[in-house]
């Protein structure tokens, strides 16, 4: 069942596998390769075991077939701007990220930091005008000119 | 609710909050650059936030080690605010970024491999005496393919690719982990298409073996 013109032993089949997985051989040697697993049940295994692995892999990726199987080494990503920001900071001598509000920001959507800044705004105001009015002052005795 | 600040900085790219996997239009990546070149710390900001989930994942399955995976990525990150000028634009930016990131963890994976100190986060010492002596990590199943399901495979995958030397750890990661093209692969190692075909071949070969390696069998279909 070998097409007509190339002929591939075992050996140099298994080593077709990657390229042939990829879809990257030529429509002659991909013909080859497909008759000679056709041909040869035990070399077919070997290639649907290999295929298993790199379906395996897809699958940790979190875009191959199989769900069931975990991603232990595609964990989800630690929050790295604060680190990054010291860093910089102290690397660069305070040139970059001098300030604690540069930092924030990028910690902060904006909007939590304009409302902060509204509700501290806001009782402030409300501390001041909230303040018990001074008692008028006791008037005392009308000083009499000298004589 | 960072989308709409963000959108203004990234010239009309909308970032679904808290989204990751960013990808940006070239016009939006250019206008980024330009403000990345001007050290603008709020596109900076906004830039280790889009990217940090992609760099990590990268730099983990390179290393194994989280928390040498957490340092090292800030480390890839530091390496792009200093070096923005030297990005041409002859590949996407995040293709560089990667390009980046592959460059600090061959570095650092030198530097582990001299320390001796290479301590994967899954890799325990007897399974990994077992892999590197070619004994079976777990003990042998009746029936092999029982055994690959589920967390097993996830692990004996995650100790067997630990286990191979960084080039073919690159192209496997980068390849059958990353989902990367040919083309992305080759800027990103600076490598002739033959040669990473080929050498991405050997590196599928090694894995497979260390993975049978790891079983004490050979794969099931």
């Amino acid at each position: 069942m070998q097409a007509p013109g190339v002929t591939l032993s075992a050996d140099e089949v298994r080593d077709l596998f990657s390229a042939y997985h990829d879809r990257e051989l030529s429509p002659e040697r991909n013909e080859a390769v497909r008759a000679a697993l056709a041909a040869d049940p035990e070399l077919d295994r070997e290639y649907r075991a290999f295929c298993r692995m790199l379906d395996s892999l897809a699958a940790m990726a979190g875009d191959g077939p199989e769900p069931t199987v975990p991603a232990p080494t595609a964990a989800p990503a630690p929050d790295l701007l604060a680190g990054v920001q010291r860093r910089l900071h102290k690397r660069s001598g305070g040139r970059f990220y001098g300030d604690r509000w540069s930092r924030l920001a990028g910690l902060l959507p904006l909007e939590i930091i304009a409302t902060l800044v509204l509700l501290a705004l806001v009782i402030a105001y409300f501390g001041m005008t909230a303040v018990s009015p001074r008692p008028a002052p006791v008037p005392g005795p009308v000083p009499t000119a000298p004589r | 609710m960072r989308s709409r600040g963000d959108a203004l900085l990234l010239g009309g790219t909308t970032l679904a909050d808290g989204a990751f996997d960013v990808s940006l239009d070239l016009e939006a990546e250019q206008a980024l650059v330009v403000r990345l070149r001007r050290r603008d710390e709020a596109a900076f900001n906004l830039f280790v936030r889009a990217y940090q989930q992609k760099v990590f994942s990268l730099v983990h399955r390179m290393l194994g080690s989280r928390a040498e995976a957490e340092d090292l990525s800030q480390e890839v990150f530091i390496t792009v605010f200093r070096s923005i000028d030297s990005f041409r634009g002859d590949a996407r930016l995040g293709t560089w970024l990667y390009r980046v990131a592959v460059n600090h963890c061959k570095n650092r994976i030198k530097y582990l491999d001299r320390r001796v100190t290479r301590g994967h986060d899954g890799l325990d010492e007897e399974s990994g005496r077992a892999l590197t002596e070619g004994g079976p990590v777990m003990s042998r199943p009746d029936r092999p393919d029982e055994s690959l399901h589920g967390a097993e495979l996830g692990k004996v995958i995650e100790r067997a690719l630990g286990l191979l030397e960084e080039e073919h750890r690159t192209l496997v990661v980068l390849r059958d982990l990353e989902g990367l093209s040919y083309e992305e692969i080759m800027v990103i190692t600076g490598l002739a298409e033959g040669t990473v075909k080929s050498r991405l071949h050997r590196a599928r070969a090694a894995l497979r073996e260390a993975i049978e390696r790891g079983l004490g069998c050979k794969l099931p279909e």
